[in-house]
């Protein structure tokens, strides 16, 4: 019951966090940056720790939030048994394997 | 309602998200990256961008909404509440088009 709190707790919270995240986001890649949307750009905006340490957490806190949710409504949708165990392993992989390759983004 | 809005802009998020990173890892050099920018300068492309935003902020107000529900603002404010998140998605929404089709973007 208190890890089922924490997660609520956590899922709101980042919920706040992102919305936070995706305006820093929004603002600097398609409105401060107006017509300098270049490789060149955003490499180096990318080799920055604290641009790094921001995309990080933003890619993280973006997957715990939505998966998290899509975890939640497999819960609420399908039966304990094979079809849910089935569709929560295909959400974590989902998941895992959106980190990773953001993560090769960000860390090439 | 809302519930069920927020479930399916949620939804869509999560599949986009999805694609955006794989879109990412695909930009592994200066030309491949010029490409896939001069693609997101179509038309089509800024009207789905726009959707995108208007998606993103419905989710985030509406969630909002939900969680001060679940924390227990009183019944009465619900429509209050509504209509002040109606309110900021339609700033949004006139902000985000003048800066997507008319603007700097």
């Amino acid at each position: 019951m208190r890890a089922n709190a924490l997660h609520w707790v956590l899922r709101r919270l980042g919920g706040v966090l992102l919305l936070a995240g995706l305006g820093v986001h929004m603002y600097v890649m398609h409105f401060a940056a107006a017509g300098n949307v270049t490789y060149q750009a955003v490499s180096a905006r990318l080799m920055q720790p604290g641009w790094i340490a921001f995309n990080a957490a933003f890619l993280l806190t973006a997957v715990y939030h939505g998966y998290g949710g899509l975890w939640d409504m497999a819960g609420e949708y399908l039966r304990p048994g094979p079809a849910l165990k089935a569709a929560r392993t295909i959400i974590v992989l989902l998941a895992m394997g959106i980190v990773l390759a953001g993560s090769m983004s960000l860390f090439p | 309602m809302a519930w069920a809005a927020h479930r399916v802009s949620g939804v869509a998020l999560c599949a986009f998200v999805m694609l955006h990173v794989m879109v990412l890892t695909s930009l592994g050099n200066p030309e491949e990256f010029a490409r896939i920018v001069e693609f997101s300068h179509k038309p089509v492309v800024r009207a789905a961008e726009y959707a995108l935003l208007l998606l993103a902020a419905s989710h985030a107000l509406i969630g909002v909404r939900l969680t001060l529900m679940d924390l227990g603002v009183p019944a009465r404010l619900e429509k209050p509440m509504f209509v002040a998140a109606a309110t900021m998605l339609a700033a949004l929404g006139i902000i985000g088009a003048r800066a997507f089709f008319w603007g700097t973007h």
